[in-house]
């Protein structure tokens, strides 16, 4: 029992080995078939939707009194660093040059997106505000999910 | 009455520990990306983690061991030694991430910078774990970590399809437009699963009973605490699951962060809704961040042989109080990097499901021996639900690392 | 259930040893065998401490874990051994066989701080 128990686990531990040798043999073939950062664009893309959508989320909730002003202002913070931390990572992808358009695009609405977001806090003092705002981070979302559906395969 | 208050607190505290950040952030985006297609993933996980706790937890009771002394005695020094590294560098990032989910929870509440909270926190867990015994301990985080059934009612206020839901329970795979679509389909599967079945829920739950003395008439109050207790705590993941489907899937988000989660509560319950959930993530995370540190410390005390436990005087076991205080400190210096914890997070429940075959292979063999474990030795629903799960993880395992890095960690 | 033999690899190699009070005090991390090729085999001494479980690792890990935990080992001689059951039960107690050094070093430390 002791000896199966031993020879088991060595089985696996080949075994997951393999997996991991393979799998990354796969990814190599893999992006050699695609246009180069287009999957990385697409990520970056993503989750840039996925923060303006949160955003919006955010006005309405914060127009509605839902929300306290210091989880406003701090959550509002994070979601800058976050869209920043993107806006870096926009300018090292290495992209096809048939995708230099589309980066300069999502570019822009990154740097969009963190102005948006530097005006959230005052957003809920006034009620128009927060309308004008919301409609602001919902014309970005549907933009955003345009490039999103044209980096798709 | 004292019996049936002991369970019942075994019960509560099993459900209020249930979810840490890492389930959280995986059931919000199940629900936000698939709606109710992962549902039955849910199912599956909390099976396994009952069938597997309630294995070490008899162990535990009857021979008084726990699960690293049958890890190195069953699968011997090499393979043991390998699992307490891997087992303890999950558990290090583990707590990371849990270390930074309570300092982000602290931000919403208090908008300190992050970074202090961190060392805030860090001076928290240890005078909390320093001070306090293990049964307070236990009962305070799990039993105020009920305040997460926010999510549960959030999740029924928002209107679910209960016809369509109840689909989402028999497993399936939803019909999706690309190769890629169907890996990341795939990688939730496994992410949500392991984020169910995490190693150090069953390092912690079996040294715990022996931290409370557990003997064979512990059993059976065992059994009603794992099964229970952990399907109570699955709603926990179901209501997420159901809160990303009805507030974030409309709006295509992706929750990254802890207040997101509270911005759905917020938009049923107001105000309110958003204090609770708030409190709710701290106790859960803190109680987490405490579990993944004393069963890092468990490991090392149990693998090599010191003496072990929160039962015992401080100098009498050194070595063990030293191993926890070495983890959160660790834990805290990553998480002052300024690295995403539901980054690391991702990490941790991904590596996790590779060494899970390690820890609950001893585990089976030891439940299923009856020269060890006498009349208290695995029946047969035991038996084959054992090696089922021991199928459905071996499997896990081979495919996690593959899918985590052509995901691009579940990110498309 | 009566045993004509002790499986010296299944019930005593990797398992957990206590003093005559209980008291944990390491594992079994390597047995001490004497005798040669054709000639019967003694166990005469169970050997607990880093230097004999890094001993069984391969040569570049054994090197590193002697180099970060030190090379010291514990031999305690066979007849010490009072039972074997899930743990190898032990007749004197820890400080008197040179066991749980690194315990009682760790004990000065922590016994500075408050509640310990």
């Amino acid at each position: 029992m002791q000896k199966r128990v031993r020879l088991w686990s060595i089985w696996l531990q080949v075994a997951i080995l393999l997996t991991f040798v393979a799998a990354t043999a796969f990814i190599i073939i893999d992006v050699r078939s695609k246009p180069a950062g287009k999957s990385d664009l697409k990520i970056v893309v993503s989750q840039l939707r996925s923060h303006a959508a949160e955003s919006q989320l955010l006005v309405e909730q914060a127009a509605a009194q839902h929300l306290t002003s210091t989880y406003l202002i701090s959550h509002t913070h994070k979601l800058q660093e976050m869209a920043q931390s993107l806006s870096k990572q926009l300018n090292s992808i290495k992209v096809d040059a048939s995708l230099d358009v589309t980066r300069t695009r999502v570019t822009e609405l990154a740097t969009a997106l963190n102005n948006f977001l530097g005006n959230v806090p005052q957003s809920s003092d006034g009620h128009s505000d927060a309308t004008a705002m919301k409609q602001s981070f919902a014309d970005l979302v549907s933009q955003l999910i345009e490039v999103e559906n044209s980096l798709k395969e | 009455m004292k019996k049936f208050l002991e369970i019942f607190l075994g019960i509560l505290t099993a459900m209020g520990g249930f979810v840490e950040i890492g389930e959280l952030t995986f059931a919000l985006n199940a629900g936000a990306k698939y709606r109710y297609s992962l549902l039955w993933v849910v199912v599956l996980g909390t099976i396994g983690i009952i069938v597997f706790g309630e294995m070490a937890g008899r162990i535990a009771a009857v021979k008084g061991q726990p699960v690293f002394n049958l890890i190195r005695e069953r699968a011997g020094f090499g393979a043991g030694l390998v699992t307490l590294i891997a087992a303890n560098v999950v558990n290090i990032l583990t707590c990371a991430a849990e270390i930074g989910g309570v300092a982000l929870v602290w931000q919403l509440l208090s908008g300190f910078p992050y970074r202090g909270l961190i060392l805030i926190a860090l001076l928290f867990f240890l005078l909390t774990v320093w001070f306090f015994s293990f049964q307070a301990i236990e009962r305070v985080f799990g039993l105020l970590g009920l305040l997460m059934v926010i999510f549960i009612i959030t999740g029924i206020a928002s209107g679910p399809d209960w016809t369509q839901a109840a689909n989402g329970f028999i497993p399936n795979v939803p019909a999706l437009t690309s190769r890629q679509e169907y890996f990341v389909y795939f990688y939730f599967v496994v992410a949500l699963m392991s984020s169910i079945m995490l190693p150090y829920e069953t390092y912690f739950y079996a040294s715990g009973g022996i931290e409370d003395a557990w003997n064979p008439a512990d059993i059976k109050l065992n059994r009603i605490i794992v099964i229970i207790g952990f399907t109570l705590g699955s709603l926990l993941a179901v209501g997420l699951i159901f809160v990303g489907a009805h507030v974030f899937m409309p709006r295509q988000i992706e929750a990254q962060l802890p207040g997101t989660a509270a911005l759905a509560t917020a938009s049923v319950f107001g105000r309110w809704g958003l204090l609770i959930a708030v409190a709710g993530m701290f106790f859960a995370f803190a109680g987490a961040a405490i579990e993944t540190a004393l069963s890092g410390a468990y490991n090392m005390a149990q693998f090599c042989g010191w003496p072990w436990g929160k039962y015992r005087p401080p100098r009498k076991a050194a070595r063990f109080n030293y191993s926890w205080m070495i983890i959160f400190v660790i834990a805290a210096l990553i998480m002052l990097t300024g690295v995403d914890p539901v980054s690391i997070v991702e990490y941790s429940i991904i590596f996790s499901v590779i060494i899970l075959p390690f820890t609950y292979f001893p585990v089976m063999l030891i439940a299923s021996d009856p020269t060890v474990m006498g009349p208290h030795t695995n029946g047969t629903i035991a038996k084959v639900l054992g090696w089922f799960y021991l199928l459905v993880i071996t499997l896990a395992a081979l495919l996690a690392l593959p899918l985590l890095i052509i995901t691009h960690g579940g990110q498309g | 259930m009566k045993q004509d033999y002790l499986d010296f690899v299944r019930q005593v190699l990797d398992h957990e040893v206590v003093d005559v009070n209980n008291f944990p005090c390491g594992m079994v991390d390597d047995l001490e065998i004497e005798g040669s090729p054709g000639k019967q085999l003694k166990v005469t001494a169970i050997l607990v401490g880093v230097g004999a479980w890094s001993d069984r690792l391969p040569g570049l890990f054994r090197f590193v874990a002697q180099k970060l935990f030190g090379s010291q080992r514990t031999r305690v001689p066979w007849e010490q051994v009072l039972l074997i059951t899930e743990r190898v039960k032990l007749k004197s107690r820890a400080s008197e066989l040179g066991l749980g050094k690194a315990d009682r070093k760790a004990e000065k430390w922590i016994s500075v701080l408050p509640k310990s």
